[in-house]
């Protein structure tokens, strides 16, 4: 018999940051009235924790990262705002040129990123594609080329993400009509396995 | 743990989803700290922290509506902030380290026992702390650090770190004997 189906050591850790539901802690407070060794177990670990507070705590963002965040969500309302009001008929002109130029601007440097042998397969979050959208979890061992290995091997370009789950949204050169191809794409994606942990529609 | 009160959990993010700045300042100064410390604990940069902190705070101002509230606000932020320092991981090359990499803990009937006694009086002085937790590998740290800073539990850990909880046990298990075995030798020493 080894010390995990004797003591509830696996526990401890979670009895000591008050994680452990009901059910979980009460037996494991009932081994600790009559258990030293897990006694001084749980001494280690809560003076372990107030050490690893202690350090952590120390890591401090800095007051720039807020005004650098403030100017990117000023920036994102703006972009907005813009769109939205040259949306309207009987925009002025200036906004329309003023678009148009934007629009070349955008269009060039995508000229550049597509040339560049190693261009990244990113694509701005936000862009609206015309062609089909799926979503993709790679394994959390699948480096940087693999991954672009992979996307340039099925028409791929990460359009969004990663999101809470590690999802990416990837924009196929396809027509979003033709479901066979897309079903395609999406089997040939989900057979690499050492690469993808998931694969579906969006 | 979702149905749980956080001040400036989600009705904060539904403001944020409306497009209120005020709300995301509040979000921001509530958050950055505990976003910021994880990406560090894990890159080890304060330059590549501080920008998956950014790109993970702009996520949230542009996603705030997709949060459905099945879990706590920190456990949705952290899966995000994880998956941003793995991106960060692999534009500066550095491989994530398999489970498989670790070694076997062959000094682990000699951890569970040894001398306590050091390995809590040195656990007692942060500086020491601070240098087992700098010895760990990667993987180990990080569920140190979920579980005594950030506070989560076993199943909290698994859904920000995309494994399964027996996975975070055994981590969690390594990680408490590497820190023990580092302790005891700082305690027997002072």
């Amino acid at each position: 018999m080894n010390d995990k189906q004797t003591h509830p050591l696996e526990q401890l850790p979670f009895l000591v940051n008050g994680t452990l539901a009901p059910d979980e802690r009460e037996p494991v407070e009932a081994h600790l009235e009559q258990c030293a060794s897990c006694r001084a177990e749980l001494e280690f670990l809560r003076a372990l924790q107030n050490g690893v507070r202690e350090t952590e705590a120390l890591a401090q963002p800095g007051e720039l990262a807020w005004q650098r965040l403030r100017r990117a969500l000023e920036q994102e309302s703006t972009d907005k705002d813009v769109a939205a009001t040259v949306g309207v008929a009987g925009a002025p002109a200036w906004m329309k040129y003023a678009l148009a130029a934007s629009l070349v601007l955008v269009l060039a440097q995508g000229l550049v990123l597509w040339r560049h042998g190693d261009a990244p397969v990113y694509r701005p979050a936000g862009m609206q594609y015309q062609g089909a959208v799926i979503q993709l979890r790679f394994c959390d061992q699948a480096t940087e080329a693999q991954i672009r290995a992979l996307l340039r091997s099925v028409g791929g370009r990460i359009i969004d993400g990663p999101g809470a789950m590690g999802i990416y949204r990837v924009a196929l050169d396809l027509d979003a009509t033709d479901a066979a191809a897309l079903r395609a794409r999406i089997e040939q994606l989900r057979a690499r396995t050492d690469l993808v942990e998931y694969a579906g529609t969006d | 743990m979702a149905q749980e009160h956080e001040p400036h959990g989600r009705a904060c993010l539904e403001a944020i989803a409306r497009g209120d700045q005020a709300a995301m300042q509040r979000f921001y100064e509530a958050h950055a700290q505990i976003v910021y410390a994880f990406a560090l604990r894990r890159l080890d940069d304060p330059a590549d922290a501080a920008d998956v902190l950014h790109e993970v705070m702009l996520e949230v101002w542009r996603k705030a509506g997709r949060f459905e509230g099945r879990s706590r606000v920190r456990t949705w932020l952290l899966g995000i902030a994880h998956h941003k320092v793995l991106d960060r991981l692999r534009a500066l090359g550095r491989a994530r380290e398999r489970e498989s990499d670790v070694d076997p803990d062959t000094h682990a009937d000699a951890a569970e026992g040894g001398d306590m006694l050091a390995a809590i009086r040195a656990a007692g002085e942060a500086r020491h702390v601070r240098y087992c937790l700098q010895r760990l590998r990667d993987i180990h740290r990080q569920v140190m650090h979920l579980a005594f800073f950030q506070e989560l539990s076993c199943a909290e850990m698994a859904q920000v770190l995309g494994c399964p909880t027996g996975t975070v046990k055994t981590r969690m298990m390594h990680a408490r004997r590497a820190m023990k075995r580092c302790l005891q030798a700082l305690g027997a020493d002072t």
